[in-house]
């Protein structure tokens, strides 16, 4: 649009001729940008895009490797309807999610609030609560696997010292299977909270609690009325973020329970991976994929705003 | 009055050791684990500091297991994904932040759309596009390190964070240069690097972390034993040496100690990224 402008202003031949020059100069500046651009976004929008329409033509099909995909055009949809142990799968998800998203928000928030208080040492305390999001998932779920053992784990040692003197039989059973995931993966998520919090309790500013004070709020009112409605920009970023993480959850579950007992603790990515990769059903698996998409979608969508909003 | 504030500093202590023991406890108990004899972990009840250290737990994996060969594919993995993420990255990024083009809005959007894609739902026909890459086997890059690394080396979030700090560097320099005769790739490598070093350290430090900790890709890619990642090779460990918790507690501390090494060495630029997470990496 520019240009077009501009070369309506010069219309002797000199400048038209400038003006070619100057174009040849252009392009070959936009030559040196995309020597710049080509090698990341070449890779990157490869690697996210092309997958995109990837997983649509494989849903439509048979994929059997390593025969050549057959097109059963909505055939995967339909055994998707159908399938209990997907739907099983979803609701273990959903459980797992909402359990170690508030799980992981609330302690976050608690130890965040302990850390804002002025104490000395408040910043050896605070590198090491992070630890457990350093570690990867196989490793903490390991800890944890030896520590619920029903053998020789510690918690059964300790347990019965202070009054329980049966414990549960830990991950051999349905409900505290899902426990210890939910356990797990709130652990790494508090620890992942705690400092994002704080900075969001760092900022607020000092006058709000003074000019509470002055119109006689006590502790408890302040935390309600000013800290949380401070703080809300910031949890649902937590909130958001947990919940994509906790919505692919699969590490965690394949070292401390492989999805059982009786797949209580199968969840729909683990099952997705399954029926893709041990069971060779790639284009069901990719229809389970697809299928599932949309609702993190809004999820990332949600994220991206919030963070551009905030920076 | 006094006395008030005295019972509330106990009380602040005495909380925050408890979270300190939930939080560090379960890695003092690996590490007091992988250094029990096996005889010592099965004894009851359980010691909790060991009686004597057996540091041969840690002698036995290394000659007899397929986790040295994993530590070191992983060591090969992350380290040149993080070349490729920060080189490449910071050159498109200077683009976004610097350059004028054609289509650069539409791009970057392309760039940030590419933040809001699950990962984890991606697997399956990532996988199927890296087994059909052209000009490679049947297999395509399946076991192969450039399967492990390449389908997710370079980062959207790279590029928009280090785009983001180059904007903050102020443009002066970069004219001042080019009028000096610098060429854009010299005031990308000479002026604008030096002065985003915060920002390059801190887009490694999370691309070697998240390679390092990768598990479901890793899983998808290697097939043989002799591509195995840490992580996967940790946990094939596990399930072979089913109660043998002082090679897999062992096993798990090797894992882990690089990590843990490289938070605590690089702990004021943890800080300064952590911090910054929350409020959308304000600087």
């Amino acid at each position: 649009m520019i240009s077009k402008h501009k070369s309506a202003v010069y219309m002797d031949g000199k400048s038209l001729l400038e003006e070619k020059i100057k174009k040849k100069n252009r392009r070959k500046d936009y030559l040196g940008t995309y020597l710049f651009l080509t090698p990341a976004l070449l890779l990157l929008f490869t690697f996210s895009f092309v997958p995109i329409i990837y997983v649509v033509y494989l849903s439509f099909h048979r994929v059997r490797l390593p025969d050549d995909p057959i097109f059963i055009g909505i055939g995967n949809y339909a055994q998707l309807m159908g399938d209990s142990v997907f739907w099983r799968s979803m609701g273990n998800t959903l459980i797992y999610t909402l359990g170690s998203m508030s799980l992981g928000l609330f302690a976050g928030l608690c130890v965040a609030v302990l850390l804002n208080r002025a104490f000395k040492g408040k910043r050896f305390f605070k590198v090491f609560y992070f630890l457990p999001s350093v570690t990867s998932d196989v490793v903490s779920a390991m800890i944890f696997l030896w520590i619920f053992d029903h053998n020789l784990g510690i918690l059964n040692y300790l347990l019965p010292k202070v009054g329980l003197v049966e414990p549960p039989a830990w991950l051999l059973d349905p409900f505290w299977a899902m426990f210890i995931l939910i356990f797990v993966g709130s652990w790494r998520g508090a620890a992942y909270n705690i400092p994002i919090f704080l900075a969001g309790l760092e900022g607020v500013p000092k006058s709000y609690y003074e000019a509470a004070e002055i119109d006689g709020a006590n502790g408890w009112h302040k935390f309600w009325r000013i800290t949380i409605p401070s703080i809300m920009p910031i949890s649902v970023y937590c909130m958001v973020m947990s919940i994509i993480a906790s919505f692919q959850v699969v590490a965690i579950v394949d070292v401390l329970t492989d999805g059982g007992p009786d797949n209580s603790t199968l969840v729909a990515l683990k099952y997705v991976w399954q029926q893709s990769f041990q069971f060779n059903y790639v284009g069901y698996g990719a229809t389970m994929s697809l299928f599932i998409f949309p609702f993190l979608l809004v999820m990332t969508w949600l994220n991206l705003k919030l963070s551009k909003r905030s920076g | 009055m006094q006395k008030r504030k005295k019972i509330n500093l106990i009380i602040t202590y005495v909380l925050a050791i408890f979270v300190l023991m939930i939080f560090v406890g379960p890695y003092l108990w690996m590490v007091a684990t992988a250094l029990k004899s096996q005889g010592e972990v099965m004894a009851w009840p359980p010691t909790i500091i060991p009686t004597e250290f057996h540091f041969q737990n840690f002698v036995d994996i290394w000659q007899n297991s397929v986790l040295p060969r994993a530590f070191f594919n992983s060591v090969i993995v992350a380290t040149i994904a993080t070349v490729i993420n920060v080189f490449f990255a910071s050159l498109a990024a200077f683009a976004f932040a610097r350059l004028e083009f054609p289509w650069k809005n539409s791009l970057f959007l392309a760039v940030l759309a590419t933040m809001m894609i699950p990962p984890g739902l991606m697997i399956v026909p990532l996988f199927s596009l890296i087994r059909n890459i052209p000009f490679t086997g049947p297999s395509g890059w399946l076991d192969s390190y450039a399967g492990l690394i390449i389908p997710t080396a370079i980062t959207g979030f790279a590029i928009f964070l280090l785009k983001q700090y180059f904007m903050s560097i102020p443009k002066d320099l970069d004219d001042q240069a080019a009028i000096d005769g610098c060429s854009k790739f010299q005031i990308y490598w000479r002026i604008i690097l030096p002065l985003s070093r915060p920002a390059l350290a801190l887009v490694a430090i999370f691309t070697f972390l998240g390679n390092w900790n990768e598990y479901l890709w890793h899983l998808t890619v290697a097939r043989s034993a002799d591509m195995y990642t840490i992580q996967i090779a940790l946990a094939r460990f596990q399930t072979e040496h089913n109660i043998e918790w002082t090679l897999i507690m062992a096993g798990a501390t090797t894992a882990a100690v690089p990590m843990l090494i490289m938070y605590f060495a690089l702990q004021p630029l943890f800080e300064k990224g952590l911090g910054g997470i929350g409020t959308g990496m304000k600087d």
